[in-house]
């Protein structure tokens, strides 16, 4: 079932790729507001880049996180779906996954303008970096599903899921800045492991809370 | 105000918070030394951290609230948890009003990122949203399970926020730490009396607020 | 099939639904009758497990439809007033994902059939969000040749359907009678209700205020009366 509803998730934004543009086009835009708002030194940019890098995913993620159940909204297709003999936690594990492709689609979109704009140089090896950007998406749309689940029903949704999710995911945004610049600057990983355990640590936190309290975000 | 007083056991702890805290205000200002070099500014310490302790405390009562409203299925836990989320925010507040005005003379700037302080204020953030949500968020019943799955991660969260903040820049976070077990017993005793103080006076205003809530959902229900 | 035990709900402190306790046996067709505000909606959507209730049971098929189970609903298929689709994908890709939800594999044959059959074949290739409320309203209804039911809870299925329209829903509703399958339906029309079902029921100021198998004596003027 859980393939099932993950095809579903990603053929339908195949389809309409609301989700996807929404995402795309405000990360380029915020990387243009980056560009022009630091001095231009790239070796400025170099020391700031994991940051400035995470806060483009992080103000992306919010636009393409309100989205993520917008076609189930318009029709209310979700009536469908919640009425349907699927568990609720595999709904969100569709969900999370999901939209964790599609916010890893936009990075591998948006990284090579990010690294030209800002006159970075190349990082040594990708692998590491690939990695702790692939958990750090797990964190940010496994709260962001459970907060976009509360924030579609409700009045103001645009303004209330960034409201409710920034502040949740500040440890995740800071062991994920702290791990990529531990990657890029060539820092030993005995130094910023410490980071990705607790990236790791939230991704299981609030995985299973999504998991476990999903069944009673999504009912009216 | 006279239903607030109905109950005899609200009346007692009103009494006992009032005498408390007058003896605790005594104490901080007569009795407790003053510290070389911090002077007066030393005295917030008394408060502040009560305070926070207060403010954490809440907080944990919002999760526990919200792990009874899923088990009970009673919407009294709702209310008690938007007592406590009230209460919480409000005394966090004064611990972000409290801890710049202490940390001024004695650090000699107003804020530092100071890993307690910034995950206070990481949880009063956390609680905008809580009540914007209780606002936008719909109808009573179906918020009342939203806050509850709010509650419960904000306070989840909370070790998370502690530690990442901790050792996010410990270069500009340095600070005189306030090393309890070397207190001499003159700060301790008043310390520990104003602990206490400040939880019977969360205690009353929790209670307090909860009776006002209880009374305001029957009015609501039509059940008076 | 089907025990519905104290459901009361309310939305902003009011109570749209208070202990509202009935059981459906195999093979009825119940109306759910009653004017708007009345919480017939909500009922079914309770029942459906899209909206919870402040207190209350559902027992479908000996299994508690509150616990949580998604097994639980087996069997159970709503069809609301909205249209329930993904606005984007087509008629056949709808079927073919709804169905796999409902644990039924479909192949383009079986999609075809049934898309003949309920007229919409020449719009197979169309987004729903192109669709009229007629043709959203025969998609929607024709899962139920797709997927195995045993209960059918759906919400004025002839709402905004033109005369062909309504005769065409009301000669598949019929079909499905089959004395296994049961269906709570939502409607206005005292005639048509009088038709197609086997029991009725009026849902007045939160509670069951009429609860009759369609053989009562003077039901009619009853119903008229309640409705009234």
């Amino acid at each position: 079932m859980f393939i099932t509803l993950l095809k579903k998730e990603l053929f339908v934004e195949l389809r309409n790729k609301e989700v996807i543009l929404s995402m795309l086009a405000f990360g380029l835009t915020v990387l243009l507001i980056f560009s022009f708002s630091l001095s231009g030194n790239p070796k400025i940019n170099h020391e700031i880049a994991p940051g400035l890098f995470w806060s483009l995913v992080v103000l992306s993620s919010s636009l393409g996180l309100h989205r993520l159940f917008g076609q189930e909204k318009d029709f209310d297709a979700f009536a469908s779906l919640l009425s349907a003999p699927i568990d609720r936690g595999t709904l969100f594990l569709a969900k999370w996954i999901s939209g964790f492709l599609f916010l890893f689609l936009i990075e591998i979109l948006v990284v090579l303008p990010f690294f030209l704009f800002l006159g970075l140089s190349q990082p040594m090896s990708y692998f590491p970096g690939i990695g702790i950007v692939m958990l750090g998406n797990l964190g940010i749309v496994a709260v962001g599903v459970i907060v976009s689940g509360m924030a579609m029903r409700a009045k103001m949704s645009a303004v209330l899921l960034p409201v409710l999710l920034f502040p949740l995911i500040t440890p995740l945004l800071i062991a994920c800045v702290k791990a990529t610049t531990g990657w890029y600057h060539l820092i030993p990983f005995s130094t910023w492991q410490f980071w990705v355990l607790i990236m790791a640590t939230y991704v299981v936190i609030f995985g299973l809370a999504g998991y476990v309290f999903f069944e009673h975000i999504t009912e009216e | 105000m006279s239903f607030l007083f109905q109950e005899r056991f609200l009346r007692i702890l009103f009494i006992v918070s009032v005498i408390l805290m007058a003896v605790n205000l005594y104490a901080i200002f007569f009795i407790a030394p003053m510290v070389p070099e911090q002077h007066w500014a030393q005295k917030i310490f008394y408060v502040h951290v009560p305070i926070a302790w207060s403010s954490f405390l809440s907080y944990f009562i919002v999760m526990v609230s919200g792990i009874l409203f899923f088990i009970k299925k009673d919407s009294y836990w709702d209310r008690v948890g938007l007592a406590a989320a009230e209460i919480g925010t409000l005394f966090v507040t004064l611990v972000l009003i409290t801890g710049p005005i202490w940390a001024t003379p004695i650090w000699g700037k107003p804020w530092i990122w100071e890993p307690r302080l910034t995950t206070t204020l990481i949880l009063f953030l956390i609680y905008i949203g809580y009540f914007m949500l209780r606002k936008f968020g719909g109808h009573p019943e179906r918020v009342a399970r939203y806050a509850a799955v709010l509650g419960i991660l904000a306070f989840l969260d909370v070790p998370l926020i502690f530690y990442s903040v901790k050792f996010w820049a410990p270069q500009y976070q340095l600070h005189p730490q306030v090393e309890m077990n070397q207190q001499p017993d003159e700060i301790l005793l008043p310390f520990f009396f104003s602990m206490f103080t400040f939880t019977i006076l969360y205690i009353l205003m929790l209670r307090f607020r909860v009776k006002i809530s209880n009374f305001q959902y029957k009015l609501k229900t039509k059940n008076v | 099939m089907l025990t519905v035990s104290n459901i009361s709900k309310s939305f902003h402190y009011k109570p749209v639904l208070k202990d509202i306790s009935f059981s459906l046996s195999p093979g009825e067709t119940l109306a759910l009758l009653g004017r708007n505000g009345a919480g017939k909606s909500t009922l079914l959507r309770i029942i459906a497990k899209i909206s919870s209730p402040e207190e209350g049971q559902a027992i479908f098929n000996g299994n508690n439809l509150f616990e949580g189970v998604a097994a639980h609903r087996k069997g159970l298929y709503y069809c609301g007033h909205a249209p329930g689709l993904y606005p984007s994908l087509t008629a056949s890709e709808n079927l073919h994902y709804f169905s796999a939800l409902h644990g039924r594999k479909t192949n383009p044959d079986s999609i075809n059939s049934v898309l003949k059959d309920f007229d919409l074949i020449d719009a197979i290739d169309e987004p729903v969000k192109v669709f009229s409320q007629g043709m959203m309203q025969r998609l929607k209804l024709s899962f139920l040749e797709l997927i195995d039911w045993s209960l059918l809870l759906i919400d004025e299925p002839f709402n905004g359907l033109d005369i062909p329209g309504q005769k065409f829903v009301m000669n598949k509703m019929e079909s499905w009678q089959n004395g296994r399958r049961s269906i709570i339906f939502v409607d206005h029309d005292i005639n048509r209700v009088l038709k197609i079902s086997s029991r009725i029921m009026i849902l007045d100021k939160h509670s069951i205020v009429l609860d009759d198998p369609i053989s009562t004596s003077d039901l009619e003027n009853k119903i008229t009366s309640l409705m009234n």
